[in-house]
């Protein structure tokens, strides 16, 4: 586990909570390196096409290793969510050749590939939060599809909700919560399952600049713990604030990611 | 958080299905305890009537001495266990409904009947019988039911195949019917089956939340269409009742039948959950 300095990061909302690494690290204490994975996602010349339409995404070459941080930029319709729904499996290309965590998506069996989504935790733009559930179920749903023990798994999501300040809305309905809530919710569902992958679609699409900040730190702090993440935006100043390479979609084609100097924080 | 929980009652389609189901069972049953009862009445008539002979001695002027010379070759004959003539009052009363209850009877001159039980442990040769009976009287006949009885019986059986094709059409009904209300329940539920999917969750798992659903609302159906074909089925017993007659009495369910009937919820729940599994399963596949 990387990351012995105890970093301490603002909480989304105003307020005293505090992002403490200690509490990153004992939720989310597992990374890649445990597992003798070093290439998280590999493309090759993949292309995705929707029924007989052009193709949305052309010639993507990736290779996404462990330890990474990426940005995943461009303008609207140039394929952001195809390719982010290719690496969490709700897609598979038309061609090409696609590896996920070592496997090769091709031939991995359909009763396989669960397994494989487990490791992925997704931030949706529009959250996706299940509005006849309560927060707290919210947020158990990933470890309970595991079938990860119930005990465990009120502690962990008692935990979470906690450090994300919602511990004392546990049993309320997400219809209940302000935009900036139920976006921590569903970063809480996204993490709880201590993803080896983290991909965030458009996160700071509906907060100010304030609050995007803060969110991306609070996914840096995430990174720090072993995870890998990938955030979706079309939020150019946000990216400039932060040293982490992006990946440019234009023309449905991928532009070779750069490694640049952080622009200030 | 219980499993079904995941996938919230359903305001369309899926509301109306124990109420779809519960018609389905209703007919389902009523059509089972037509064929269980012609079934039993069918191996009851068969056993009944397959024991027992009619002799008819024509009326003449040596009637009785006729009578009596039958009777006694009749038990003279191995197989038979039981000769009964028929008293005059009994033949008069088999005749009432044709003839009323005047005194036109008395003035007809009437057949002999002699009523024959046959033994269960022996076979009697009906041919040699009749030619020893003939012996007496050309005329003496005996009647021992074959042919209307066959008849009768072709007629239960076809009755019956129509029952089981009947039952057959309310199955493929009712999965038609499971099948739509599933997959308007699945499509109306797709963000939560999409969400679950992303997030790892097995088909199985998947169509689990719905074969749950589909057999709480089949079993729920199931017991209401039994309810009410117990009602209709009590109140048609009472109309038989009414009818005294030697068909409609062997009209009765065995216990067998009657559990036969009580396990149709059952049946509904699981044809219901099976169904909307294979629905499921089938429509996940169409997803990565």
């Amino acid at each position: 586990m990387r990351g012995a300095k105890s970093t301490v990061i603002p909480v989304l909302d105003p307020g005293p909570r505090t992002w403490h690494l200690a509490t990153v690290s004992r939720v989310f204490g597992i990374g890649l390196q445990q597992e003798g994975i070093d290439r998280v996602i590999r493309f090759e010349n993949v292309g995705v096409r929707y029924g007989i339409g052009p193709e949305v995404l052309r010639d993507i070459s990736l290779h996404i290793e462990q330890d990474s941080f990426y940005f995943l930029t461009g303008a609207s319709g140039a394929g952001k969510s195809s390719l982010l729904k290719l690496m969490y499996l709700s897609l598979f290309p038309s061609r090409g050749y696609m590896q996920v965590f070592g496997e090769d998506i091709a031939r991995t069996s359909r009763r396989d590939l669960p397994q494989l989504r487990r490791r992925i935790g997704v931030v949706f733009q529009d959250f996706r939060l299940l509005s006849h559930l309560s927060i707290f179920d919210n947020v158990a749903l990933p470890l309970r599809l595991a079938g990860d023990d119930e005990k465990r798994t009120r502690n962990n999501v008692s935990e979470l909700l906690d450090w994300v300040g919602l511990g004392a809305r546990l049993h309320d309905s997400p219809d209940t919560l302000s935009g900036g809530e139920q976006q921590r919710v569903a970063i809480a569902r996204a993490v709880i399952s201590k993803p080896s992958l983290l991909l965030a679609d458009e996160p700071t699409g509906n907060v100010d600049d304030r609050i995007a900040y803060r969110l991306v730190r609070l996914f840096e702090e995430l990174h720090r713990s072993g995870t890998v993440v990938i955030v979706a935006t079309h939020n150019d100043a946000l990216v400039r604030r932060f040293s982490h390479p992006v990946l440019v979609l234009a023309d449905s084609e991928l532009h070779v990611p750069a490694v640049k100097a952080k622009d200030g924080a | 958080m219980a499993g079904t929980d995941l996938i919230p009652d359903s305001e369309g389609a899926g509301r109306f299905l124990p109420w779809v189901v519960a018609v389905m069972v209703f007919f389902a049953a009523l059509a089972s305890a037509a064929g269980l009862a012609l079934n039993q009445a069918t191996g009851t008539w068969r056993s009944d009537l397959a024991s027992t002979i009619t002799v008819e001695i024509p009326p003449q002027e040596n009637a009785q001495a006729r009578l009596t010379a039958v009777t006694k070759a009749l038990r003279d004959t191995p197989g038979i266990a039981r000769v009964r003539p028929l008293q005059v009052a009994e033949i008069a009363k088999l005749l009432q409904p044709w003839l009323g209850g005047g005194a036109l009877i008395d003035d007809l001159p009437l057949p002999h009947l002699i009523d024959v039980h046959l033994s269960p442990e022996q076979s009697v040769d009906l041919v040699a019988l009749a030619r020893q009976l003939a012996d007496i009287g050309p005329d003496i006949r005996i009647d021992d039911h074959q042919i209307w009885l066959g008849k009768l019986i072709r007629l239960s059986r076809s009755l019956q195949w129509m029952m089981l094709a009947c039952l057959a059409m309310i199955c493929f009904a009712t999965c038609a019917v499971v099948i739509f209300g599933t997959r308007a329940a699945f499509t109306a539920h797709l963000e939560v089956v999409s969400l679950l999917h992303v997030m790892g969750a097995q088909d199985s798992y998947i169509a689990k939340l719905f074969l749950r659903r589909a057999m709480l609302m089949g079993l729920k159906g199931g017991l209401i269409g039994l309810a009410v074909t117990a009602a209709a089925l009590y109140a048609l017993s009472r109309l038989a009742a009414d009818l005294e007659g030697p068909l409609f009495g062997n009209l009765t369910l065995t216990p067998l039948g009657l559990l036969s009937l009580a396990a149709l919820p059952l049946l509904a729940a699981l044809l219901t959950a099976m169904t909307a599994w294979r629905t499921v399963m089938r429509e996940l596949s169409r997803m990565p």
